[in-house]
């Protein structure tokens, strides 16, 4: 018999019990189509964060003195970052602050992440610019209110970014002029706890930072001459600056824009694989329902397994009728389940402005899986059926 | 072309052993057509499906064709029930949910025949049982004796050299039996070997040889137009 008979065999079987084919693919649809889902919203989610971790160019590092029992004397202070940017290896230096401030509208209250930066900072990582430009050293240097806001607050309060241009944004901190609109990364993170607008400024516009060259810093953000020296300048920055605080150079710590890469990757990838196997769970259950199913089968259809057996069918054949009746069920329910999951894992990304991702990967392990389910756990039934001796199955009643 | 030699079948059943044929010995030509006549429990049936290789002797020797059966393993088994016997059952054995021309092609798709020959094989031989019309219907819209039609045809589909009939007409009116038991004697007549197990003494008057079985014994035999040995 050949494989195209036995299909056409087996499909016949399951369109005759309609119902029981049905519920029965029902286990490993939703097995699928949590698997799938789990998979896309994951590889969604962290392609959204490394895309917008993406923004730092190569060879960007941050360097800050370690928390805990580190020597007291480990310190950064402003005139380490002016310092820093002499030394050898070292092409742009920068440093952040954030603050969060509001502007009322009318009644409306928009609030704002601002990170008060220096005009390196626009060197140092990708700012996608819709209209105006960053501001400048002589403008930082002068403690200008001037502003750059991401389009979203543009397209909001003037409806596109061009207009924003040279308008105001009153801060709690002092009125800023708008210089430049740009578009930020979406982010994973960007819905949690209602709209934040993004903006910078320059360091030393915002109140009460101070301004001498002793204030301390938080930490001190790099772009390295070139990628593959980063290391050793990381090195020979931690040293100098455990020399001029009097500290240890292990007070130092850094972070690399790879290793948060890295870190971002690999805890996304334990996420999925911990709800993924979770879910996988689900395919095992719909699994177990596949062998029930195909126990009552056989069972059922006793008398017909030795009627085939009387006119020459090999265990071969009915092993192979079987087995391909659990594997249709089960591909069927994987194909159906794999179509759901995209779905689902489509819509998640649209509510939460994720790319959406088709996981290639998902889809084969999807189908991968379900496949093996229905051999693994037809099987059994499968070789039950082979192995009945004809003349007890035709006496079966 | 049948050989058997010291057939003893037991039947355990807990402690108790119920032997359903004790110590047969047989030897049936190609070509002929037999009768094995006994009551219910005689044991005919059982020695019937360790011919049709549809059961397993407990100990002696069926050599089929010169094949010790007992050496064939499952698979081959197999072939010899699809090549060499063709079964009618008293229940006939159809099964329901498939069309006539289904059941027909059923042991031709188990050899091996492919698409449009074998089609055109079953709807030869459902031409030749009479039912050349009803290709297309289920058993179950069949009468009885239409539906013992359809398992002779089933029977034929792959030439097999023995026709084994275990009351083929046992559920059928006498009509119907006549015209059964008339097929029967033209597929002998071209060449077929027929065994049949009977209890009614008008079927078994179309056979040559009649065995007459007793408590799992073979207790005599008759040939048509000779006296009882």
């Amino acid at each position: 018999m050949s494989m195209f008979e036995s299909i056409m065999v087996a499909l016949d079987n399951l369109r005759v019990n309609k119902l029981r084919s049905f519920l029965t693919m029902i286990g490993i649809v939703f097995g699928v189509m949590a698997v799938v889902t789990v998979v896309s919203i994951g590889q969604a989610g962290q392609a959204s964060v490394l895309s917008e971790l993406s923004n730092y160019k190569d060879g960007f590092f941050i360097l800050y003195k370690s928390v805990g029992d580190g020597n007291a004397k480990a310190e950064i202070r402003m005139r380490d970052l002016s310092e820093a940017r002499k030394l050898e290896g070292v092409k742009y230096v920068s440093s952040t602050n954030s603050y969060q401030m509001s502007e009322m509208r009318g009644k409306e209250k928009l609030q704002f992440i601002i990170s008060a930066t220096t005009s390196d900072m626009v060197k140092m990582q990708k700012v996608d610019f819709v209209a105006g430009r960053f501001f400048n050293a002589q403008e930082q240097r002068a403690r200008q209110k001037v502003i750059v806001v991401e389009a979203a607050y543009a397209e909001k309060v003037y409806g596109t970014a061009e207009r924003a241009i040279n308008r105001k944004v009153k801060l709690s901190g002092g009125s800023f002029r708008i210089i430049g609109v740009y578009a930020p990364q979406k982010s994973i993170f960007g819905g949690v706890g209602g709209t934040q607008y993004k903006a910078y400024t320059p360091m030393d516009s915002m109140p009460d930072t101070g301004t001498g060259t002793g204030r301390y810093l938080s930490t001190l953000e790099f772009l390295a001459e070139t990628p593959e020296g980063m290391d050793e300048t990381i090195q020979e920055l931690k040293e100098w600056l455990a020399v001029r605080h009097n500290a240890e150079t292990d007070d130092f710590k850094s972070q690399t824009g790879k290793e948060v890469q890295e870190q971002v990757s690999s805890i996304f990838s334990m996420l999925q694989l911990v709800i993924g196997s979770i879910a996988g769970i689900s395919l095992l259950v719909g699994g177990i329902g596949i062998m029930n199913i195909m126990l009552v089968s056989v069972t059922e259809r006793t008398r017909e397994i030795g009627i085939r057996k009387a006119i020459g069918a090999t265990p071969r054949a009915i092993k192979q009728q079987f087995l391909i009746e659990s594997v249709i069920l089960s591909f069927l329910g994987g194909t159906v389940g794999a179509v759901l999951g995209l779905l689902v894992g489509a819509l998640a990304s649209l509510v939460l402005s994720l790319p959406n991702v088709v996981s290639i990967w998902a889809i084969v392990l999807a189908f991968g899986f379900s496949a093996t389910v229905g051999i693994f756990f037809g099987y059994y039934p499968a070789n039950k059926a082979a192995k009945l001796q004809p003349i007890e199955a035709l006496r079966y009643e | 072309m049948i050989t058997l030699q010291n057939i003893r079948k037991v039947y355990r059943n807990g402690p108790l052993e119920v032997e359903a044929l004790s110590s047969i010995n047989l030897t049936i030509e190609r070509g002929e057509f037999v009768a094995i006549m006994g009551s219910s429990g005689s044991g005919k049936s059982t020695l019937m499906n360790i011919i049709g290789c549809l059961d397993v002797p407990t100990s002696g020797k069926y050599i089929l064709d010169g094949e010790e059966v007992q050496a064939l393993d499952e698979g081959k088994l197999s072939s010899v029930r699809n090549r060499k016997i063709g079964f009618v059952f008293q229940s006939f054995n159809l099964l329901g949910r498939q069309t006539v021309l289904h059941n027909v092609e059923l042991p031709l798709m188990y050899g091996g025949v492919s698409g449009a020959k074998r089609t055109q094989r079953a709807l030869e031989l459902l031409d030749k049982v009479g039912l050349g019309g009803r290709v297309k219907h289920k058993p179950t819209e069949l009468s009885g004796g239409q539906k013992q039609r359809v398992a002779i045809a089933r029977a034929l589909t792959m030439d097999a050299p023995i026709l084994l009939a275990d009351e083929p007409t046992g559920n059928l009116d006498s009509k119907s039996s006549e015209d059964i038991m008339a097929l029967f004697k033209g597929i002998h007549e071209e060449g077929t070997t027929i065994i049949l197990v009977t209890h009614e003494p008008d079927i078994a008057e179309y056979a040559e040889r009649v065995l007459w079985f007793g408590d799992g014994k073979l207790l005599r035999e008759t040939r048509r137009g000779s006296a009882a040995t």
